[in-house]
């Protein structure tokens, strides 16, 4: 619930870098809070736990039973945490 | 893909644990929410006996609608089935109709007195954020815990007696699609209304203290609102910049107090934008972990497997393009015997009709007029349905929103997102529901633009157009023997208006509608097996809207165009008056066979051109010679010309305008075909046939681009809430056909064709 300004933390890595089936964690949003929205009303929020289906220039992730479709250069800005390999 | 197995689910509720009130409201208005794509339609059809459109991608549900709740020991109670949203922080204008809906902001309807919030089982968290935001608007709520069999397929196991605890409110196990629970769900909500829930989840305590203040100030200026209500602006105020509509009614000095509390907690380090997420999802996280038994591990599902291919990024566009292929192949290929038949029954009914009426102007106008103007366009009912299952099945499995995911790099390129897909492929039945859907679309500039360009997808009510033009001028033969030429064509016409859909929303977004695209993000629902019932209904639903249509509008149509195509009657010019006597006594007075044919025929062709004169000075002719000069560089004649402005009304008019003149002209020809009484025509001032394959495509491409539907402009006029738009729509349209089909007709003449 901290301020959502982009810092670069070393381990994060970006969603649309995520290999296929890898497992993160959204830490947070490297855009303004509007644009952080429509991605925080379909579930990714910070602190979601995800999985990436497909990460070709379009982003498949999933978040338990659901799949969401992120445009690259949304899901690039969005820095995660890598949980598992 | 979910299984269609029967859930072993026991059906609980607990709407006893909640309820106060002991006489139920005779005039109960209840309200539908919930996510997108949560069956809240399908919900509603259960509940009210309805059959509005549902299907399996977000964003179907665009208007509220009401239906009744018929029970036979009770007053009707209204239900309203609201758009699916996925916070009470509306984006986009389908999801603000849902949030004026809860809180009584639409205008002539009141505030429901109780609410039904759909939460998919396996869905649950993200669900509950919607929900704890429709519970927090204080109003009596019963939680329906839908697609408790898509929980169970995933190894979800949802409590709902702990679920209701949790929340503070009923929860009711229901699966909507199969219709199991809906009973339960019925006497829940005709039976007492459920007390209120309070608030359960806690802001982060510098963010909460913010609220408080900003609530006791709303107490203040506006006595009249409730603490939930107090509570829910005053958050709203806080956590959501560039709030809308119900800022409306707060004074200046709470504005100044919102600017002031958001730079306190700026200056703390603690960003109010996300105070809400955090705090719900605080509350709701560990709630979901109570109340529902999860998989140990994430499951690759069949869904995941079949979007290995559809959604891969070579396989993906490649499975869209055969996918459309095949409809197309399968719209011509499979309609031809049903076509053939009601061809042959129109006939039967002309022929019919001929025999049974003394000749005059009421069996012309039954004959000439009504069968063959109405018939030429009911033949076309089989492509149609056909059409319609397709794009029934497309929405029911779910390929919708992959086909948006697909599109999305191409509509990237030209400035709109793959957000905007879904109302084209939606235009593909009719540009009406298609321009609706933009709704979904939360960046205006992308819903305007969506909407200018949705027209230039192929609608249903071109196939008439295009089918009878495909099977007059394009041959029957195959390629490989597989793929037929003129399922070909009308797959290079669909294709066509989509290519062009996109050009013009790249031209638009550079000079007319500029701004910033908006963001893609888009959830991809499970696939499904399609529901025949639901497909059947729609093609059901489909069939009678063109029968009614046919019926109505084609039917006063051909009325009109044959009084306009018969009169005034002129006398036919002295000298053909001459060559008729004159060979009418020739055949008298000859007996040899061969003589006697020669005599007939010239007899019958002067029959023709007598009918084509009259036809040339009735008032339609006038008309069509009058715009004559403006259409003849595209290679029409003047009863083309005639079809093309009788199509303003509605694009299937131009088939019956055809079918009509025709029967007219060569009312005497045995033949009833409207495609070979085309392929005969010749033009009597230059004797070369009117109808060539260079007219056939100049015609196929102006109908492509131009607008013509009356109903259209009309629904972009209150869409757009101006007339600004739907002209330019018109226009460009108009502009972009003339220019099309002169290049086809002049370009295939330079090239050769004829």
């Amino acid at each position: 619930m901290r301020s959502s300004q982009p810092v670069a933390p070393s381990p994060a890595i970006p969603l649309a870098a995520a290999r296929r089936n890898q497992a993160v964690e959204i830490r947070f949003f490297a855009f303004a809070d509007h644009v952080a929205k429509p991605l925080r009303d379909v579930g990714l929020r910070e602190g979601a736990a995800l999985r990436i289906v497909s990460s070709h220039r379009r982003v498949i992730v999933a978040i338990g039973t659901s799949r969401i479709a992120v445009a690259a250069d949304l899901a690039a800005g969005v820095f995660v945490e890598e949980l598992a390999r | 893909m979910i299984p269609r197995r029967v859930s072993k689910l026991r059906w609980r509720n607990t709407v006893a644990d909640w309820t106060a009130n002991p006489s139920a409201r005779p005039e109960r208005r209840v309200a539908l929410a919930g996510n997108p794509n949560v069956g809240k339609t399908t919900l509603f059809n259960r509940l009210t006996h309805q059959h509005h459109k549902v299907g399996n991608y977000p964003g179907v549900t665009v208007e509220h609608k009401s239906g009744s709740m018929l029970r036979p020991d009770a007053a009707p109670i209204e239900i309203v089935d609201l758009p699916g949203t996925y916070s009470l922080n509306p984006r986009s204008l389908d999801e603000e109709v849902a949030y004026r809906a809860l809180i009584g902001a639409i205008e002539g309807s009141r505030r429901p007195d109780l609410v039904v919030c759909l939460v998919d089982a396996s869905n649950l968290e993200r669900n509950l954020y919607l929900a704890s935001q429709v519970l927090d608007l204080g109003r009596p709520t019963i939680i329906a815990l839908n697609m408790v069999d898509v929980a169970e397929s995933a190894g979800i196991e949802v409590d709902p007696r702990k679920l209701s605890e949790e929340l503070g409110a009923p929860v009711v196990s229901i699966i909507a699609s199969r219709g199991e629970g809906i009973e339960a769900l019925r006497n829940a909500i005709a039976g007492p209304l459920p007390l209120p829930a309070r608030r359960r989840w806690k802001l982060d305590p510098c963010v909460e203290q913010k609220v408080e203040q900003l609530a006791q100030q709303l107490a203040r200026d506006l006595p009249g609102l409730s603490p939930q209500q107090r509570f829910s602006d005053a958050l709203r105020a806080l956590t959501q910049r560039g709030a809308s509509f119900f800022e409306v009614h707060h004074t200046p000095g709470f504005w100044l107090q919102v600017r002031e509390a958001r730079q306190a907690l700026e200056n703390a380090g603690i960003s109010s934008e996300q105070a809400e997420v955090a705090g719900r999802y605080g509350w709701i996280t560990p709630l979901v972990a109570r109340a529902a038994a999860q998989p140990a591990a994430a499951q690759t599902t069949l869904s995941d497997r079949i979007d290995a291919v559809l959604t891969h990024r070579i396989a993906g566009p490649i499975a869209f393009f055969l996918i459309l292929g095949m409809v197309f192949q399968s719209v011509f290929n499979g309609a031809a015997p049903f076509m053939d038949a009601i061809d042959g029954a129109t006939v039967a009914v002309g022929n019919w009709l001929g025999a049974s009426l003394p000749a005059g102007p009421i069996r012309d106008l039954l004959v000439d007029g009504v069968v063959a103007g109405v018939g030429s366009v009911v033949i076309f009912l089989p492509q149609i349905l056909i059409l319609f299952f397709f794009l029934g099945l497309l929405e029911d499995t779910g390929y919708m929103a992959r086909a948006a995911f697909i599109m999305d790099r191409v509509m990237k390129r030209v400035g709109l997102s793959g957000r905007s897909v879904v109302p084209l492929i939606s235009g593909f039945a009719c540009a009406i529901p298609g321009i609706m859907a933009a709704r979904t679309i939360e960046n205006q500039r992308d819903r305007l633009l969506t909407i200018m360009v949705t027209p230039l997808m192929t609608c249903s009510a071109r196939l008439p157009v295009y089918a009878l033009l495909i099977a007059a001028f394009i041959p029957a033969g195959a390629v490989f023997g597989i793929l037929s030429y003129q399922g070909l064509t009308l797959l290079g016409l669909y294709l066509l208006g989509i290519v062009f859909a996109v050009v013009a929303a790249w031209v638009l977004k550079r000079f007319v509608v500029t701004g910033d695209p908006s963001v893609f993000v888009i959830e991809l629902p499970p696939y499904r097996l399609p529901r025949l019932r639901d497909v059947a209904w729609r093609m059901f639903e489909r069939s009678r809207s063109f029968l009614r249509r046919a019926g109505t509008i084609i039917f006063a149509a051909a009325i009109v165009l044959w009084f306009l195509a018969t009169y005034p009657q002129v006398d036919p010019k002295l000298e053909i008056e001459a060559s008729r006597a004159e060979l009418s006594q020739l055949l008298s007075e000859t007996s040899h066979a061969q003589r006697r044919a020669e005599v007939s025929a010239r007899l019958a062709a002067l029959d023709s051109a007598q009918a084509s004169y009259a036809l040339r000075h009735s008032a339609m002719g006038q008309l069509g010679r009058f715009i004559e000069p403006a259409i003849a560089p595209l290679g029409y004649d003047w009863k083309i010309g005639v079809a093309l402005i009788s199509s303003l009304a509605a694009r299937e008019v131009a088939v019956s305008a055809l079918g009509t003149l025709y029967s007219v002209q060569d009312a005497d020809e045995t033949s009833t075909r409207l495609l070979d009484r085309m392929r005969a025509d010749v033009n009597p001032e230059t004797g070369n046939p009117t109808w060539t394959p260079r007219v056939a495509a100049s015609l196929m491409v102006f109908f492509v681009f131009a607008c013509q539907c009356l109903a259209t402009v009309a629904v972009v006029r209150r869409e757009t809430d101006s007339w600004r738009w739907p002209l330019f729509m018109f226009g460009y349209m108009s502009a972009l056909a003339w220019i099309a089909a002169f290049i086809t007709y002049q370009g295939s003449s330079l090239l050769g064709l004829s």
